[in-house]
């Protein structure tokens, strides 16, 4: 397990959310200038250097569904809203975009790239605001320090962790479905030919060596057939600012040429098996919680998403029946799995944590009070699958907080 | 020629990890170990047939709060057998069932994590860290006082140890590392285990090891196996064998099966003429759409057993 796979699915996540949002921004014909701000207002808090120092921290990777409390988080730190039905589905997007990609690459290096590409398409997004140009640029050097001169075990124990991370998620992509990418049953079609990695082999050949007082010499070769047609590598991607990344994974693969391929298989979403997975049923580890607690309570808000006027609601939805058949199908899935416990982390409580409060008490001003058993007593109140974020009562959230200081 | 010939059930689906099934074979019982993301799943057949199906989830605390899970494997020795599971922070010892847990190891230092395991002669388990150091244990006949007896370091695992193995007298220890180091260890001397010699030909992370009569086989992340003599100290061939990191090696007779990325297992006939070594190509099987962690031989080279990231079964080919 690697304690620096964080930022990375992080940022894949955020990528992917991102090409989501945009594409139905356009889908909904949001007007340009707000869709802009929406984007601006979503990409200042996800690269926000003090929400980034917390994620680049090595740290043990977050359980799924903190991920996606951190990311509701995050599409709401604008004047956009989701529904739950639009936050689910979008989830489910994101995290399979993500496990295609972390299965397809070719050798652990390439999930930089991937993750470049993500980076590469973000900074298109908000190419206007010098303000997001410069976070997005931090975080490339930062991304490039960190990992540029990771080993390749190091790197394939990132993928793994990012991949363990996703299992068990089969929901079936109809984008993916249709460039045959997908299998009717959720799982990835995996390259078995064409070009090997870079710096690999073509399979094929045994090697015999001669060996005299430790020189070393080639004896003799021997062919077998390896069952699928190889070729040479291509090249190497480049990790350069504005390098050719080779790869295409990691590519907003929603463009506005293709804009309704954001909905889910119409037939059963879910491909789930009688088996409950072991991530779901175990009980998070707090230290986990406690980390879900202080990313989510360094998202903040833009001063444009203080009042309620403004909001407007995006749906993932082309129309109501579709959005009527996914919540059907979820609610199926919810009472064939009655006997698995989903436990989720709850994003909203409080935790004492020296930590977090010593961060807590950096953000602190005259007047504004933290009150920490009325919150977590009015967030308990509220039963639901994943807690949603209310926003009446966030008077004590550190998010207000900093609204104020804002207005200030 | 291998087809798929039938599946063998678990109760929890399969995490990626390289090398992560655990066969073990005792009278007409058949014990299969691999490792979910916070569960082993322990899958007990007889007479073809699942007689027993459990998930073992190691932890602590009354509150159970999980440990992710790097591997787990079956060591054998005379008196018994221990299946050893390695999580973040902990090394647990439990009966062969699984059904208890005899002795738990608290890694003291924070960054380091169990990687993987063998046994050695006299009762010994290694244990080879994330950061390259081997632990030594001591496994009783009987009881559960499992003893904690040495760390060791040695200037030649410069990485992380990524693959352990021994041979079958459990007199040589060979340690791989994410270098692309192979140190070869005599352990004759119970703790007292002492560098023979060390290969490096290729820089790239080892990702399996195993030991056939005198040869050293190890796998690599760019696709190749190579084989070498323990006792020569020399590299005698490399098998461009894979187009991906491959997963895992096992042995069995004179074959060896490798898995990798590529979604392809293969078999390999082993052969030894006068001190000179012969490879052949026997069998490639694609498993499409399927990432294979590990491909292992059902105590005989008549079954291949595959396990897989995401699937709730291993799948075992029969030749034909």
């Amino acid at each position: 397990m690697s304690l620096r796979a964080l930022p990375i699915v992080f940022l894949n996540l955020g990528g992917e959310m991102l090409y989501v949002l945009d594409q139905r921004l356009y889908a909904q014909k949001i007007q340009n200038e707000k869709g802009k701000k929406i984007m601006q207002d979503i990409i200042s808090n996800m690269f926000s250097e003090r929400f980034l120092d917390e994620v680049f921290r090595p740290q043990e990777m977050c359980h799924r569904s903190a991920f996606r409390i951190l990311f509701e988080r995050l599409a709401h730190a604008s004047i956009m809203r989701l529904n739950q039905p639009s936050m689910d589905k979008l989830f489910d997007l994101m995290t399979m975009a993500v496990k295609y990609q972390t299965l397809l690459v070719s050798k652990p290096h390439e999930i930089l790239l991937v993750t470049l590409n993500h980076l590469d398409s973000i900074l298109e997004f908000v190419a206007d605001s010098d303000y997001c140009v410069d976070l997005i640029e931090k975080c490339y050097k930062r991304l490039i320090k960190t990992y540029s001169d990771m080993d390749e075990f190091e790197l394939q124990e990132i993928r793994h962790s990012i991949l363990n991370c996703l299992q068990d998620l089969r929901v079936k992509v109809s984008v993916f479905l249709k460039e045959k990418i997908q299998n009717w049953n959720g799982t990835f079609a995996l390259a078995n030919e064409g070009p090997v990695a870079c710096q690999d082999f073509i399979p094929g050949t045994i090697i015999y060596y001669e060996n005299d007082h430790k020189k070393k010499s080639i004896f003799k070769e021997s062919k077998f057939n390896p069952g699928s047609r190889y070729e040479p590598a291509i090249k190497e991607g480049s990790y350069e600012r504005k390098g050719n990344r080779v790869t295409s994974l990691g590519l907003n693969i929603y463009s506005s040429k293709r804009p309704v391929d954001t909905i889910l298989a119409p037939e059963s979403n879910y491909q789930r098996v009688n088996v409950v997975s072991d991530m779901e049923t175990c009980i998070p580890d707090p230290k986990s919680r406690a980390q879900l607690d202080l990313l989510c309570r360094l998202i903040g808000k833009s001063s444009s998403s203080s009042t309620k006027n403004n909001d407007f609601k995006l749906n993932l939805f082309n129309n109501e029946e579709e959005e009527f058949i996914y919540e059907t199908q979820i609610q199926k899935v919810l009472i064939d799995d009655q006997s698995s416990k989903i436990v989720s982390f709850d994003g909203s409580n409080r935790h004492k944590d020296d930590r977090l409060n010593k961060i807590m008490n950096q953000f602190s001003h005259k007047g504004d009070k933290y009150e920490d058993d009325d919150d977590d007593r009015n967030r308990k109140s509220k039963p639901s699958r994943y807690k949603k974020m209310d926003e009446e009562d966030d008077d004590d959230d550190i998010v207000s907080m900093m609204d104020r200081l804002n207005r200030k | 020629m291998y087809t798929n010939a039938y599946s063998i059930p678990l109760k929890g689906s399969i995490s990626v990890k390289s090398d992560n099934l655990s066969v073990l074979v005792r009278d007409s019982t058949h014990y299969y170990a691999v490792v979910g993301s916070y569960a082993v799943h322990l899958t007990i057949m007889k007479g073809g047939k699942a007689v027993k199906e459990l998930s073992i989830k190691p932890s602590l605390s009354e509150k159970k709060i999980p440990f992710q899970l790097f591997g787990a494997k079956f060591v054998t020795f005379k008196e018994r057998v221990v299946l050893v599971i390695l999580s973040t922070k902990n090394i647990f010892f439990y009966d062969d069932e699984g059904s208890t847990l005899l002795y738990c190891y608290l890694l003291k230092d924070d960054a380091i994590n169990p990687c993987s395991v063998t046994g050695l002669s006299s009762n010994l388990v290694a244990v080879g860290t994330s950061l390259g150091s081997v632990l030594l244990f001591e496994v009783p006949p009987k009881g559960d006082k499992i003893l904690f007896l040495t760390e060791i370091k040695e200037k030649s695992i410069q990485g992380s140890v990524t693959s352990i193995t021994v041979d079958k007298k459990g007199h040589v220890l060979c340690v791989g590392d994410s270098t692309g180091n192979c140190s070869v260890f005599d352990c004759h001397e119970n703790q007292n285990l002492k560098l023979k010699n060390s290969f490096n030909e290729s820089q790239k992370p080892v990702t399996c090891l195993c030991i056939w009569k005198d040869y050293l086989v190890a796998s690599f992340s760019h696709g190749v196996i190579s084989i070498f003599d323990l006792y020569q100290d020399c590299h005698l061939l490399d098998i461009y064998a894979h187009a991906k990191y491959i997963n895992s090696l096992d042995v069995c007779q004179d074959l060896l099966v490798s898995s990798g990325e590529d979604c392809y297992f293969r078999v390999w006939q082993l052969n030894e003429i006068n001190k000179m070594i012969k490879v052949n190509h026997l069998y490639s099987g694609l498993v499409t759409d399927t990432l294979i962690t590990s491909a292992k031989f059902n105590n005989n080279t008549n079954e291949i057993c595959i396990s897989s990231y995401d699937n709730i079964e291993i799948f075992v080919y029969e030749a034909k």
